[in-house]
C-alpha cells in the first residue's frame, strides 16, 4: 500500500514538478537559434511554461534542446553533453535538420538527432515558428507528467518495473568516431 | 528593539533552511547515477586539452594591478567631475545652479593633490618598465 501511494501520488508530484521546471540547455548549431532566442523573448516567452532558464552546463540542465544541424563531427559532443545531464532528462529536436537532418543530404549530415542520442518531441519546420516550440514543449510536458520521457522509462526499467520493450528506442547508438 | 531582530533572524532560517530542504529532497528524490561521462570534465563536449591549472605569465597580474590604479582614479574623477561646480563656489548654490558667492579653488586643489600623487606612481611603473608588454 505505501510503495502504491509513492508510485502514484509522490510521483504524479514529482513529475508535476519536473514538468514546470525544465531547465534547457540550448545546443544551439544553426540558424534555427533565432527562433529559439525568439521563443524565449518576452513576445513568446517561454518562460510562461517554466522553461526559462538556460543552463550552460549540461549538470544543471534536464532538458536538451538541440537547435540546427548536427554534423557527424559535431556528433560525439552532442553524444558527451547529453551523457553529463543528470536523469531524468529530456530531449528536443528543433526543427527539421534536429530531426531528421532536413534537406541536407549528404556525407557530413547526421540524418536526425536521434542517430546519436533518445529524442522524446521533434518540432518540424524549417525554422519552426515559435508557436510549434511552445505547442512541442507542451507536449513534452505531457509526456512528463505520464513519465513516459525516455530516460524516465529507463529508470523505471533499471528499478525493475515493467515497461514495453518498444519504449526504448533501439537507436540510441554511438556515433562514428565517438569513444 | 530585539523584536525587529527576531523577525531577521526567522528570515535567516527559514532562507538557510528552505535551500537545505532543496538541496537535501535533491539528493533523496533524484535518480543518482554516476558515469565517467558525468566526471568528466565540460569542455563543450570537446575533448580536454591540458590541465585547468596552467600558469600565466606574471605579465597579466601586472596588468590587473595597474587597471586597478586607473580603475580608482576613474571612480574619483566622475563624482568630482560632477559635483565640480559646487566644489568651486565658496558658498551655496543659488536656484539656476549660478554661485552666490566668490569663486573657490577648493575642488582644484583636492584633485590636484589626488592627482599628483597618482601621477608619482605612475612615473614609477614608468620607470620600472612595467607599462609596456615585451
Amino acid at each position: 500500500m505505501g510503495l502504491e501511494i509513492y508510485n502514484t501520488t509522490v510521483q504524479a508530484a514529482v513529475n508535476w514538478a519536473r514538468k514546470f521546471s525544465l531547465f534547457n540547455y540550448p545546443f544551439v548549431t544553426a540558424c534555427c537559434g533565432m527562433e529559439f532566442m525568439s521563443t524565449a523573448a518576452p513576445k513568446y516567452d517561454i518562460a510562461r511554461f517554466g522553461a526559462e532558464f538556460p543552463r550552460f552546463s549540461p549538470r544543471q540542465a534536464d532538458l536538451l534542446i538541440i537547435v540546427g544541424t548536427i554534423t557527424e563531427r559535431q556528433a560525439p559532443a552532442l553524444r558527451r553533453v547529453y551523457d553529463q545531464m543528470c536523469e531524468p532528462k529530456w530531449v528536443i529536436a528543433f526543427g527539421v535538420c534536429a530531426s531528421t537532418g532536413g534537406f541536407y543530404q549528404n556525407y557530413s549530415t547526421v540524418p536526425g538527432a536521434d542517430q546519436i542520442i533518445p529524442v522524446d518531441v521533434y518540432i518540424p519546420g524549417c525554422p519552426p515558428r515559435p508557436e510549434q516550440v511552445l505547442d512541442g514543449l507542451v507536449l513534452l510536458q505531457e509526456r512528463i507528467q505520464r513519465g513516459e520521457g525516455h530516460s524516465q522509462i529507463v529508470l523505471k526499467a533499471e528499478a525493475g518495473h515493467d515497461v514495453p520493450i518498444a519504449a526504448i528506442r533501439p537507436r540510441d547508438k554511438q556515433p562514428h568516431g565517438a569513444k | 528593539m530585539e523584536s525587529d531582530y527576531i523577525s531577521t533572524a526567522l528570515m535567516i532560517i527559514i532562507g538557510v533552511g528552505f535551500a537545505l530542504a532543496l538541496t537535501a529532497a535533491a539528493k533523496y528524490l533524484g535518480p543518482g547515477r554516476p558515469s565517467k561521462a558525468k566526471d568528466y570534465p565540460y569542455e563543450c563536449g570537446s575533448e580536454v586539452i591540458g590541465s585547468p591549472r596552467a600558469r600565466f605569465e606574471i605579465k597579466f597580474y601586472q596588468v590587473a594591478i595597474l587597471f586597478l590604479v586607473f580603475d580608482i582614479e576613474t571612480a574619483f574623477l566622475y563624482p568630482w567631475a560632477l559635483r565640480y561646480r559646487e566644489l568651486s563656489c565658496a558658498g551655496p548654490l543659488g536656484p539656476d545652479g549660478a554661485c552666490t558667492a566668490g569663486g573657490s579653488f577648493f575642488g582644484l586643489t583636492e584633485i590636484l593633490v589626488f592627482m599628483s600623487i597618482l601621477i608619482v606612481a605612475l612615473t614609477y611603473v614608468w620607470r620600472k618598465r612595467a607599462v609596456g608588454w615585451e
